[in-house]
C-alpha cells in the first residue's frame, strides 16, 4: 500500500513538473523547431518521391531500348538464315578458292616488237569448288570442280593475232574420290592423270612465272625466217615440250599412301591411255626434297608417240638456295622419226627482303630436241623475279626469257620476251 | 635417255627406303597457292560451310552474339 502512495506522488510530482516547464518562456521556440523539422522532412520525402519517378522513366526507357535490340537481333538472325547455305550432312565442307593471274607481255621476234595483254598461262586465272565427307575417322568421300577462266592465254598470242582467245572457260577438275588413310585414294573423273605434274616438281617459288613448261610464257610466237623475211609457221610452243606426263584427262586414277614420303601413283582413260608415278617428298631438318618419276603410254593422245618417260626433282635448302632437274622422253611410233627429249635445269634463292613477303629468284636454261623435226634443237633461257606479299595472297613477278631454234636449212632469229604481272589470291 | 629415268626411279625407291627426315606436302606453285587470300583471309579459301568456318576463319567474330548486338545497335 505504502508503494502504491509513493507512485501517485511521484507521477504528480512529475506533470506538475512538466506542466511548469511547457507553460515557460521557451515554449514557441521549442514550437517552431518541431514545425521546422517536420517541413524540412516532407521536402526530404518530396525529393524522394520524384528520384523515384525518374527512376521510374530511365527503367522504362531501358526496356523498351532492349526490346529494339532483341527485335533487332531477331531481324538479324532471320535474315542469316535466309542468305547462309545450310549442310544438308553435317560432316560436309565445302570450299570455294581461285586465284586471277594477270600479266602483260612484251615480245621481240628479232624484225618486230609487240606488247600483250594476257592472261599467264603458267597459273591460269580459275575458281574451284572442294567437297568433303569425313564418313568415318578413316573414310571421307569428295568432289573436285575447277575451271580456268582466261583471256588471251600468254601462250596462244601471237603476232598476228592479239585477241583472238576471248572468253575460254577450261575445264581442268571435274572429279570425284574416295579416300582412305590406310588404303589410298581412288579418283574418276576429268582430272590429273597420275603422270601430270611429274616434270615440274620445283621448289623455287617462282613457278607461277618460270617452269619447265618454257613455251608457258610466249608459246604463241612464231619464230621469224630471216632467210624469207617473213614470219615462219613454227612458234615457240611447237619446238618444246616438257613431256608432262598426260596432263589431265577422262580417267580413273588410284594413288597409294604415303609411305615415309614415298607414294605410287597409276591412271588409266580414254583412248587407251595408261600411266604410273613414283613420288617422294621429304623434310630433313628443314631441307625439303621432292621427286617424282613417270612412265606413261600415250594411247591417241600424243598419236605419234609410243611410250614416255619423263621426271623431276627439286632441292630446298634451309638457307633458300635451291635447284632443280627435269628430263624426258618420247619414243615415236615412226621408226624413221628420232626420240624426242628435253632437259631442264634450274637454280633459285628465297631471300627475306622485306617484312611482307618471301622475295625469291631464278635462272633456268631448257632444251628440247626433235619435238616438231628431226634435228630441231630448241633453247631457252630464263630470269625469274617473285615478291610475295603475304597477307594480301599476292606475288607480283617479272620473267625474261630467250627463245632459240636450230633447225636443218633455215635460220630462224632469237624471241624475247619479258611478262610482268600479278597472281592474286582470292 | 631411259637410263636416266630409270635411275631416278631407282633413287627415289632408296631414297624413300631410308627413315630419316619427315612427312610434308609437296605443293605445286603453278597452282592456286597455299596460305591466306586476299579476301579470304587466313584461311586462303571461303568455307561455304564445314567445321573449317568456325575454327580458322577471319570472320568468327561475326558469329558471336555480342558482334551481332553491337551491328543491332
Amino acid at each position: 500500500m505504502k508503494k502504491v502512495i509513493v507512485a501517485a506522488i511521484i507521477t504528480i510530482l512529475f506533470w506538475g513538473m512538466t506542466g511548469v516547464a511547457l507553460a515557460g518562456p521557451g515554449r514557441d521556440d521549442l514550437m517552431m523547431e518541431l514545425k521546422n523539422l517536420v517541413e524540412r522532412q516532407q521536402r526530404q520525402l518530396d525529393a524522394q518521391a520524384g528520384e523515384i519517378a525518374r527512376l521510374k522513366e530511365q527503367m522504362a526507357e531501358l526496356s523498351g531500348t532492349q526490346s529494339a535490340v532483341s527485335e533487332k537481333l531477331a531481324a538479324v538472325e532471320t535474315e542469316g538464315e535466309k542468305v547462309s547455305v545450310s549442310p544438308g550432312n553435317k560432316h560436309a565442307e565445302v570450299q570455294l578458292y581461285g586465284h586471277v593471274n594477270r600479266a602483260v607481255l612484251w615480245t621481240d621476234d628479232g624484225n618486230s616488237s609487240k606488247t600483250y595483254f594476257v592472261d599467264n598461262t603458267n597459273s591460269m586465272t580459275r575458281m574451284g569448288i572442294r567437297g568433303k565427307v569425313q564418313a568415318t575417322d578413316d573414310f571421307s568421300v569428295g568432289t573436285w570442280i575447277e575451271v580456268g577462266l582466261t583471256t588471251n592465254p600468254s601462250s596462244a598470242v601471237d603476232q598476228l593475232d592479239e585477241t583472238s582467245f576471248e572468253g575460254d572457260i577450261i575445264k581442268r577438275q571435274l572429279d570425284l574420290y574416295l579416300q582412305s588413310k590406310k588404303y589410298g585414294k581412288l579418283s574418276l573423273g576429268h582430272g590429273s592423270t597420275a603422270s601430270d605434274g611429274t616434270s615440274e616438281v620445283d621448289l623455287s617459288a617462282t613457278s607461277v612465272v618460270a617452269y619447265s613448261f618454257v613455251d608457258y610464257l610466249a608459246g604463241g610466237q612464231f619464230f621469224y625466217d630471216r632467210q624469207n623475211n617473213m614470219l615462219s609457221d613454227t612458234d615457240i610452243g611447237n619446238v618444246f615440250n616438257n613431256m608432262d606426263g598426260l596432263s589431265r584427262r577422262d580417267r580413273i586414277r588410284y594413288d597409294s599412301p604415303s609411305f615415309s614420303g614415298f607414294s605410287v601413283a597409276g591412271s588409266y582413260g580414254s583412248n587407251y591411255m595408261g600411266d604410273i608415278a613414283l613420288r617422294y617428298n621429304r623434310d630433313f631438318s628443314g631441307t625439303k626434297f621432292a621427286a617424282t618419276a613417270a612412265w606413261a603410254s600415250p594411247g591417241d593422245f600424243i598419236p605419234i608417240a609410243d611410250d614416255q618417260y619423263n621426271g623431276s626433282l627439286s632441292v630446298l635448302l634451309k638457307n633458300g638456295l635451291n635447284a632443280t632437274l627435269a628430263g624426258g622422253l618420247q619414243t615415236m611410233k615412226d621408226d624413221s622419226r628420232d626420240d624426242a627429249n628435253f632437259w631442264y635445269a634450274k637454280l633459285g634463292y628465297q631471300a627475306k627482303l622485306f617484312t611482307f613477303g618471301q622475295s625469291n629468284f631464278s635462272a633456268d636454261y631448257a632444251r628440247s630436241k626433235h619435238i616438231d623435226m628431226d634435228n630441231d634443237t630448241a633453247f631457252s633461257f630464263g630470269l625469274a623475279f617473285v615478291q610475295n606479299i603475304k597477307e594480301w595472297g599476292t606475288e607480283l613477278y617479272i620473267a625474261y626469257r630467250w627463245h632459240d631454234l636450230d633447225r636443218t636449212g633455215e635460220d630462224f632469229d632469237n624471241i624475247n620476251a619479258v611478262m610482268s604481272g600479278a597472281r592474286v589470291k582470292f | 635417255m631411259r637410263k636416266p629415268i630409270l635411275l631416278l626411279a631407282v633413287l627415289l625407291l632408296g631414297i624413300g627406303g631410308c627413315s630419316a627426315g619427315k612427312e610434308y606436302t609437296y605443293e605445286p606453285s603453278s597452282e592456286t597457292p597455299p596460305g591466306p587470300g586476299l579476301f579470304s583471309g587466313k584461311d586462303g579459301v571461303f568455307t561455304i560451310y564445314g567445321k573449317e568456318s568456325s575454327k580458322n576463319s577471319d570472320e568468327q567474330p561475326a558469329k558471336t552474339l555480342e558482334y551481332k548486338a553491337e551491328q543491332a545497335q
